[in-house]
């Protein structure tokens, strides 16, 4: 009877109270979250420059700038997925499918069609309708996104098979390739691409509703149903973005390659995860940010190139950012460990 | 294992009222996810059998379930580990793993290089088991970054297919075929039954039901909550690794990701029988009738000449499906 | 006098088989300050929540300025005016305190979804302004103390009167109960500033709050609204009187029996335990065969001691000596295995699993019983359930029948049933075990756990009155804010439910 009401959680309560020292500790961890992952970032790009002259050179700093370009446009929609708690598995087939059906209409080697941009509004768009399919499935039946997305995963990259039949389409349309691979004022492309969205993806995080309804939501669904918050669209608006990017991500990769493939996304899924993770964006939702996720995108990046420029295997870097991610949810999450907490 | 009924509501401060409401739904799951997969596997194997009549035959029959084995090593383990609440998704790049680390040592041991990758599967899946209970991460969490950890770790070990041939015996002889059916799927078959056996008449069975069922109940009864789930994670290893030495006696060769393409289908195999992912309703002789489906699935998109696209894209709609269909939605209150 | 602001008609609730509420009546006016007193389960949180729009009630209504109030919603509570500020706030402590300040209603603050932040902070600023509060509304709500963040909360109930145009009726659940003296001190003035511009209902264990701030006082007890008083002229032992209510049925012993002979050896010892947010210094001896009763309001740390016990929570500090040897448990499973048994307050949650049967649940502790060598023996299994379900009269279909379908008092008996399967535990902690349940079946409960502690079993218990504890107990602890501040031994009328609820309050 004296439950506590439905919609209300519970905050620690009298750590409240304690002394200073948890203050201190706080701030410290708090400042660990906010400045940890630049300052790796930093360190990273310092010690790989030590290490090889070559790493630092303008020509590397391109590559870098290029390699980056599509993890971010990937983890700037995966982002608000995560904020709000979920988790997007389904970003390399959803990729497969945009690229397909993109390179597909555009001038190509497997069928007549040559319909230029709108080719590639059609890829994107495509990767936006089987994101929002992943929310609506989400909302409407009520099953945790994981499994889910894991679903779609599997029916995208199938209907990616179907479309390429064995016989993956090349693009011809060198205006549009010609567009992918080349720089503007000395920045590559693609790399401009992904600064727009980032632009609007923090736009859209810290000015819309959507954005600031998106924290809300991670921060706990009981008090945003509370507060009337249309749960349901606004993680439907969630999964359809991080669709988008994963659109806009096949589509530049396929203009960038010259070709519709079914393995576009291979590893990108893993990628975007992790960098979203040590980026320190929380999978249990409500912290975070598109920003945050750009620096963990660029850990990684250096991370990869600085690996090769050592002679690491670039076999291992799947590897590493399996390390990785399990390293940061351990840290972010071992302070909440307790003996009667279920965690399944 | 499995249970009559899974009962709704309970949790909500009106327990009874919900729950004398909802038992439609309830009964109509039981109905649904007993007999169900039993009539799906049926119907498939007739619509397969129409349009490839030669699939009827006992020789294909053998072929489907040698076809089967090693979705069925897969599903086992994921079987147990979601009876729990949980969900592995490491389990085939261990198998992948394994099947390379197979092919590297045959020639150096021979048989020894059995036991040998058999033990390092048990402590892969121990050590995923403890980070998951010792740190209380999720499990979906601590697999996906084993997931990336063994493939990453197979692919540096070897880029592409290691083929044995030397040393080959010491698995060969699981591919040797009795009444037209590999050993090794008898063997599959053989610790499924002594995996139902142990779960029906030892204390184990009733912990794995507890703690699918009610996990604070569980801890505060004296369960030692821990141990059975990293106990359940080390099996997951065990049988991947049993999987990965099933693949290389099939194909002659370790592939370092060879059994990648398996995750999926031996999730679904689990969903298919009616396992519910939420834990505690499920049951592995229910996991058999699942990979059968998903293999009769497989082999008949082959025979029956469709697209190979489908096979994702129906894996993926089943899983929606079926999970959708067995969840036990009073159980969550808030869906991820 | 001023006009009615809302008024509870008869209003009544059951949950399952236990009355919530009774025909409770009672009316606020507009800037009035009401204190809501009684013990623990005596239904004012029930009402506060029919109130907030979170339970529906089963009879009755709630009228809101002459209106009664059709929908049972939180949001249609607010847009009559009536806000609550819950005990465990329903703050995001990932946004700033202006967003939280406006969640869901932010106003022209967003326009096409598109948020205007200088805007927003304005109307932040001149809510907190109402409150005199200093607090910027850019800060981000988790970097604020306990006692600020209850401001804000303060401050987004305000918001009603802007929104609604009349003055809100605030709902304070506990508000201070989990502040230090400085910080209640400021809640409390704040809460007399708002009787300038709306009705309060506060509802606190403390008495001296309710005195300071409340112009009226209800009192409940059982799910009954006892009394009506007026707060400046009370007096503190009528209400405490009140407080206490009458004796409502013949199934408790009453406590004027003599204090029972206790044996000398001690079963349980805690030497100066502590825990890290919830209770400090807290030492005991328990003998064997004695029932301890815990009194204490809620928040009293009183059940984290006995989960630190049972080995489910980790001391910080002190030890905890069972028959003479030190333990330091891992866990629970530890607990069990040294013969500790623990009914816990939340039965289909903790103490069971409803979805197992009968017959599993209550072998589930001591599986060695069902078993023969290394397999579960289902014959043996089988006889053992049966001769318990017979030995505590568990009305049950079959012993196959899920625990979850049978009646709450069953359901706890199974729960015993589980710990006395086995060899009988040396020490058995019930916490709340008579809570939910119908007279019947307490009346049961409460002859086996005599019984039980006169086979030497030594029980730690909390129970949900008074009465209830001064009826089993042979010793009460009485704790408050985490700490001791009471040993009473019971017998020959002794202590008087006042001396008790004394060193509670």
């Amino acid at each position: 009877m004296d439950r506590t009401p439905t919609g209300v959680i519970q905050w620690p309560s009298l750590a409240a109270r304690d002394g200073n020292m948890r203050k201190v500790i706080g701030v410290l961890r708090e400042m660990a979250v906010t400045w940890g992952p630049a300052l790796a970032l930093v360190i990273l790009y310092t010690a790989f420059s030590i290490g090889d002259a070559r790493f630092a050179s303008l020509a590397n700093l391109k590559t870098l700038a290029s390699q980056s370009a599509i993890p971010l446009i990937l983890a700037t929609g995966m982002t608000y997925v995560i904020l709000q708690g979920s988790i997007d598995l389904s970003v390399e087939g959803v990729m497969a499918v945009s690229s397909l059906s993109c390179a597909m209409l555009l001038r190509n080697s497997r069928t007549g069609f040559d319909l230029g941009v709108i080719a590639l509004l059609v890829g994107i768009c495509v990767g936006a309708m089987f994101g929002t399919l992943n929310g609506i499935l989400i909302t409407r039946l009520r099953i945790p996104s994981f499994m889910v997305t894991l679903g779609i995963w599997s029916v995208t990259s199938g209907i990616a098979m179907l479309i390429s039949g064995g016989q993956p389409p090349e693009i011809r349309d060198m205006s549009i390739r010609g567009w992918a691979l080349g720089e503007t004022i000395g920045v590559p492309n693609l790399t401009l691409v992904a600064l727009v969205c980032l632009v609007i993806g923090y736009l859209l995080q810290n000015f819309t509703r959507f954005g600031r309804y998106t924290y809300v939501i991670g921060g706990s669904e009981e008090i945003a149903k509370l507060s009337g918050v249309r749960i349901n669209f606004y993680k439907v608006l969630g999964f359809g973005l991080c669709g988008l990017t994963a659109g806009l991500g096949g589509v530049l990769e396929s203009a960038r390659l010259g070709l519709g493939h079914v393995e576009i996304g291979a590893q990108q899924m893993f990628l975007t995860l992790t960098a979203v993770v040590i980026g320190g964006t929380s999978l249990s939702g409500g912290r975070g940010g598109v920003i945050q996720s750009a620096v963990g995108v660029l850990i990684l990046t250096v991370l990869a190139n600085g690996m090769i420029f050592i002679g690491v295997t670039p076999y291992l870097q799947k590897a590493v950012q399996g390390v990785i991610i399990l390293v940061a949810v351990v840290a972010a999450t071992w302070r909440f460990r307790a003996r009667l907490r279920v965690v399944k | 294992m499995a249970k009559g009924e899974l009962e709704v509501g309970g949790e909500g401060v009106e327990g009874p009222a919900t729950a004398a409401l909802s038992l439609s739904p309830a009964s109509l799951r039981a109905i649904l996810s007993g007999v169900m997969p039993a009539v799906v596997l049926v119907a498939l194997i007739l619509v397969v059998g129409f349009f490839a009549p030669s699939f009827l035959s006992l020789y294909s029959f053998g072929v489907l379930l040698g076809e089967s084995t090693i979705i069925l090593l897969l599903a086992i383990p994921q079987t147990m580990v979601i009876m729990i609440g949980g969900i592995d998704l490491s389990i085939a790049s261990i198998a992948s793993l394994a099947s390379i680390l197979l092919a590297l040592l045959l020639p150096e041991i021979g048989f020894w290089a059995i036991p040998a990758v058999l033990v390092a599967c048990m402590a892969i899946g121990a050590t995923q088991g403890y980070i998951h209970v010792v740190a209380q991460v999720p499990s979906f969490v601590v697999t996906l970054a084993g997931l990336g950890l063994w493939s990453g770790i197979a692919l540096a070990i070897a880029h592409t297919t290691i083929s044995v041939d030397e040393g080959y015996d010491a698995v060969g002889w699981l591919q040797a075929t009795v009444l037209g059916i590999p050993i090794a799927f008898f063997g599959g078959l053989a610790l499924l039954l002594a995996l139902v056996l142990v779960f029906r008449r030892m204390s184990i069975g009733r912990y794995v039901l507890a703690i699918g069922l009610g996990e604070t109940a569980a801890l505060l009864s004296g369960i030692r909550v821990g141990r059975v789930k990293i106990l359940i994670f080390t099996l997951s290893g065990l049988f991947a690794g049993i999987a990965g030495v099933a693949m290389v006696a099939r194909s002659y060769a370790g592939n370092p990701s060879g059994a990648d393409k398996l995750l999926l289908p031996s999730i679904a195999a689990v969903v298919i029988g009616g396992t519910a992912i939420t834990g505690g309703f499920g049951g592995l002789g229910r996991t058999l009738i699942g990979v059968l489906t998903v293999t009769v699935l497989r082999v008949g998109i082959a025979i029956v000449g469709i697209d190979p696209g489908y096979e994702p894209l129906a894996y993926g709609l089943v899983i929606i499906g079926a999970v959708a269909l067995t969840m036990d939605r009073a159980r969550i209150s808030v869906v991820k | 006098m001023s006009e009615i602001a809302v008024s509870l008609e008869s209003i009544g609730k059951r949950f399952g088989s236990v009355q919530a509420l009774r025909d409770v009546s009672l009316m606020i006016r507009s800037r009035e300050v009401i204190g809501l007193m009684g013990e623990n389960g005596s239904g004012k949180s029930t009402l506060l929540k029919i109130l907030a729009g979170l339970i529906r009630p089963d009879e009755g209504n709630v009228v809101v300025r002459g209106r009664p109030l059709t929908k049972a919603s939180f949001s249609a509570a607010a847009k009559a005016g009536i806000g609550m500020v819950f005990q465990e706030q329903s703050l995001l402590l990932n946004l700033t305190v202006a967003e939280n300040i406006f969640l869901g209603c932010e106003g022209e603050a967003v326009r096409f979804g598109l948020y205007n932040w200088r805007k927003l902070k304005e109307m932040a600023r001149r809510q907190l302004d109402k409150l005199g509060c200093d607090i910027s509304p850019d800060t981000i709500t988790g970097s604020l103390s306990f006692a600020q963040r209850q401001m804000v909360e303060l401050a987004k109930v305000l918001t009603i009167e802007d929104r609604i145009g009349v003055e809100p009726i605030i709902l304070l659940d506990e508000p201070t109960s989990v502040l230090d003296a400085e910080e209640i001190d400021t809640v409390l003035h704040q809460i007399e500033r708002l009787r300038s511009r709306a009705s309060v209902v506060i509802v606190s264990h403390r008495l001296d709050e309710v005195l300071r701030v409340a112009d009226r006082i209800y009192v409940m007890t059982n799910g009954q609204c006892v009394g009506e008083r007026d707060a400046r002229s009370v007096d503190a032992e009528d209400l405490k009187r009140l407080m206490l209510g009458k004796h409502l049925s013949e199934q408790y012993r009453r406590h004027d029996r003599p204090a029972r002979p206790i044996e000398n050896e001690v079963r349980l010892s805690l030497r100066n335990l502590a825990h890290r947010s919830d209770y400090r210094d807290i030492s005991f001896d328990l003998h064997a065969g004695e029932i301890l009763g815990f009194a204490g309001v809620e928040g009293s740390g009183r059940e984290c001691v006995c989960r630190t016990v049972y080995g489910a929570e980790a001391p910080s500090a002190g030890e905890v000596l069972l028959d003479g040897s030190v333990i330091k448990f891992d866990g629970p499973a530890d607990a069990v295995k040294m013969g500790i048994a623990y009914v816990p307050s939340e039965r289909r949650i903790e103490g069971l699993v409803p979805n197992m049967s009968v017959r599993e649940n209550m072998t589930l502790a001591h599986l060695k019983v069902a078993r023969r060598g290394w397999f579960l023996d289902s014959q043996r299994e089988q006889k053992l359930v049966s001769q318990w379900v017979e030995r505590l009269r568990i009305k049950t279909p079959s012993n196959h029948a899920l625990a979850g379908q049978l009646s709450g008092g069953n359901q706890q008996k199974v729960v015993l049933a589980k710990w006395l399967i086995a060899e009988h535990p040396r020490l058995l902690i019930l916490d709340h075990p008579l809570r939910g349940l119908d007279i019947g079946a307490k009346a049961e409960i409460f002859a086996r756990v005599r019984e039980l502690a006169q086979n030497g079993i030594s029980i730690l218990l909390i129970a949900d009155t008074l009465e209830e504890l001064l009826a089993l107990s042979d010793t009460i602890l009485v704790m408050r804010d985490g700490a001791i501040t009471a040993r009473l031994p019971v017998g020959d009328g002794k202590p008087t439910q006042m001396e008790i609820l004394e060193n509670m309050i």
